[in-house]
């Protein structure tokens, strides 16, 4: 299985979120502190699921700041085949914060942060693994 | 009388536009001059007299050496009225001039005309009184005058027209600034609350989700499961920290936090504040040095550990943002004697031109984690400022180190240029400013006798924004009619009440208008909320107890007040 992408500046939460998808999902995961040009490394990383975080203060994109929507929906908008599915991650959890960033993104779901309920985010993770390209 | 000004002002050219075409040439008096001039003195005190029987006129004089005064001026503006050659300028200027001093103090238009006529009555009845020569002359004589009255007159109405105008489009303008600013606010604590969350949902992110795998048994080993304790650990570490600041952000933010100043020496406060801070630069290879930059006294008079507080935030910033070289802290008395400062300079990281704008807002540096959640230094400024002191940071720009500096009263001192009574000591502090001496010192030495309450009077709008600067108040108390003394640019104190509305410093601080007019008159300008409340001299005057339990009762919440 190719890895689960997590993209997450808190070293804290991309800790917790390796551990719970390496020791309690079984999954393998490949770490990102989302700096820098992270368009390139979501690219490059061949995954079966991207988790990307949408405050990301350190990434860029063509040299100018950005977030995780800008990025996603660049990603999306890449001629790829093999665009992995994308959940979104934030700790802006305000109504109609999931609407607005999952039309601005394209990204295929939305999870805010703290996550409360971990097995039904391992089960959305868990269907999108299964539409991923490639996978089956 | 005064030479034509070069350029008439827009609502002068307006009143000559609107008022012209319908007047002509006002009737040369000239010839009348010799003859009245020696009659106006008897002329102005008759008016003065009547004046002085009718209370509601009254109102917009004040005592007697305000007569005094405005007989002197109404004998000297006859006299240019009768001397004035009839241009039409000369005269639309003179009535600008009287409606705009009406119009500050808020006299109507129909008592100004009642006036006028009361005029024209005594005017008259002298010119029938001196007059030697024929009646033919006499009848042209005083059909000349009351044509050049009757002139005045429309000249006078359409000065006030003119007046409310530019009245109203300056409160326009005034209200439509005041609109932005409070767009603003809003929009910044829709922002605040908006990050608020996101810093406090990032820590406990971690923190739930590390515990909840704890508990679902996730790590075996024990190495493992104690890393993880440890790190939860510090992330609820981290969470109290952010709701501790948060919480003392809010009370300082809301006057709640009880400050208890004290004189003490700045120097050894920042000696003891940097060997508490020694051991962690010298961990990270960085020199830390105080010392004195100058002499002369650097004792202050602040809540000492808030003053701790405040260095001690400025040190751990300066320690995280320097990677070689060191920190400097340098006190000095500040020019003048009624400040210390006190200055902490690092060789670190610097910062961008659009960061230090804004470096003293909450999260403003915001997300990188390591850097803490940027609280610090808003409660840094908000700290220095309850302590009557300012905070400003200074970077030539990114890898060029930063230098941040505040200030703190010094001990004992004495603001300069300010009237001052009551005891010195006293935490609680009201700025009163009137332009009316006699109302200033009466009112000051009514609150002083009877509330622990520091007085600070003053007569102009300049004054009181320099003290509003520099020292935190609990009350301004200001009267909306100040003449502008100086040629500044404060018209009177209508615009000054927008300046302590709009300014972060004096935001918080109740503003009362004491003023001797009608609410009716300020119209546009009270209903834009500036002011708290609305005090009628004439009301405190009959009942000043009143006055004094509201003030009792606004200064209660801050501070034990024994009635």
């Amino acid at each position: 299985m190719k890895p689960v992408h997590v993209v997450e500046d808190d070293p804290l939460i991309a800790r917790y979120l390796q551990d719970l998808l390496e020791h309690v999902a079984g999954w393998p995961v490949e770490l990102s502190d989302g700096g820098g040009e992270v368009l390139a490394e979501l690219q490059r990383v061949p995954a079966s699921l991207i988790l990307l975080d949408i405050t990301l203060p350190e990434a860029r994109l063509d040299g100018a700041p950005t977030d995780g929507v800008a990025l996603c929906r660049r990603l999306k908008a890449g001629s790829g085949p093999a665009v992995p599915p994308v959940v979104l991650l934030t700790a802006h959890a305000v109504a109609g914060d999931a609407e607005r960033f999952l039309a601005a993104s394209g990204a295929d779901a939305y999870q805010a942060k703290p996550i409360y309920d971990e097995d039904a985010f391992l089960a959305l993770c868990r269907a999108l693994i299964g539409r991923a390209p490639g996978t089956a | 009388m005064a030479g034509m000004a070069p350029e008439p002002p827009p609502s002068l050219r307006r009143l000559l536009q609107e008022a012209g075409p319908f007047l002509g040439t006002a009737p040369d008096l000239a010839d009348l001059a010799p003859l009245l001039v020696p009659r106006l003195d008897a002329v102005a005190g008759a008016f003065y007299d009547s004046i002085r029987q009718s209370p509601r006129a009254r109102r917009f004089v004040g005592d007697e050496e305000a007569f005094r005064r405005l007989h002197a001026s109404l004998v000297a503006w006859l006299e240019a009225f009768l001397q004035t050659d009839p241009r039409m300028e000369l005269r639309a200027g003179m009535a600008l001039r009287m409606a705009r001093a009406h119009a500050r103090i808020g006299m109507p238009l129909d008592l100004t005309l009642l006036g006028h006529a009361r005029l024209r009555q005594l005017l008259l009845a002298e010119l029938l009184d001196a007059w030697a020569g024929d009646r033919p002359g006499l009848a042209d004589a005083s059909d000349r005058l009351t044509r050049a009255l009757d002139l005045d007159a429309v000249l006078l109405v359409s000065a006030y027209h003119s007046v409310a105008l530019d009245r109203e489009r300056t409160a326009g303008e005034r209200l439509a600034q005041v609109n932005l600013r409070l767009q603003e606010v809003v929009r910044a604590q829709e922002m605040l609350l908006r990050t608020t969350s996101h810093e406090l949902r990032t820590p406990l992110t971690g923190l739930l989700g590390l515990l909840n795998l704890l508990r679902r048994g996730t790590y075996r080993d024990a190495e493992a499961r104690a890393r993880v304790e440890e790190d939860i650990y510090g992330a609820a570490r981290h969470l109290l920290t952010l709701v501790d600041d948060l919480l003392a952000l809010s009370r300082i933010e809301v006057g709640k936090a009880l400050l208890e100043p004290q004189d003490h020496d700045a120097l050894e406060l920042a000696r003891s504040v940097a060997r508490r801070f020694a051991p962690r630069f010298a961990e990270a290879g960085l020199s830390l040095e105080v010392r004195t930059a100058g002499p002369g006294s650097v004792r202050v008079h602040a809540d000492p550990e808030r003053h701790a507080q405040v260095l001690s935030n400025l040190l751990q910033n300066a320690l995280e943002h320097t990677s070689r070289g060191g920190v400097t802290v340098e006190l000095a008395p500040l020019p003048g004697a009624g400040h210390v400062l006190v200055r902490v300079r690092d060789t670190g990281a610097g910062l961008p031109p659009e960061l230090l704008s804004r470096l003293f807002e909450p999260f403003a540096q915001g997300r990188g984690r390591s850097r803490g959640l940027g609280l610090g230094l808003a409660i840094c400024r908000r700290l220095v400022l309850r302590m009557g002191g300012r905070i400003r940071a200074r970077s030539p720009g990114p890898g060029q180190g930063t230098t941040f500096e505040f200030t703190l009263p010094a001990a004992g001192r004495q603001a300069p240029g300010t009237e001052r009574s009551g005891d010195p000591a006293a935490p609680v502090r009201v700025l009163l400013v009137d332009d009316d001496a006699v109302w200033r010192r009466d009112l000051a030495d009514l609150l002083a006798k009877e509330l622990p309450v520091q007085v600070v009077a003053v007569a102009d709008a300049e004054t009181a924004l320099e003290v509003a600067g520099a020292e935190p108040l609990d009350l301004i108390l200001l009267d909306v009619a100040l003449a502008d003394r100086k040629g500044g640019r404060f018209q009177d104190g209508l615009d000054l009440l927008q300046s302590l509305a709009c300014d972060a410093a004096t935001m918080l601080v109740p503003r009362w208008l004491v003023t001797a007019h009608d609410p009716g008159f300020l119209g546009p300008e009270l209903a834009a909320g500036w002011h708290d409340a609305f005090w009628n001299k004439a009301r405190i005057e009959a009942a000043p107890g009143d006055f004094l339990t509201a003030i009792r009762r606004l200064l209660a919440g801050r501070v034990a007040l024994s009635a």
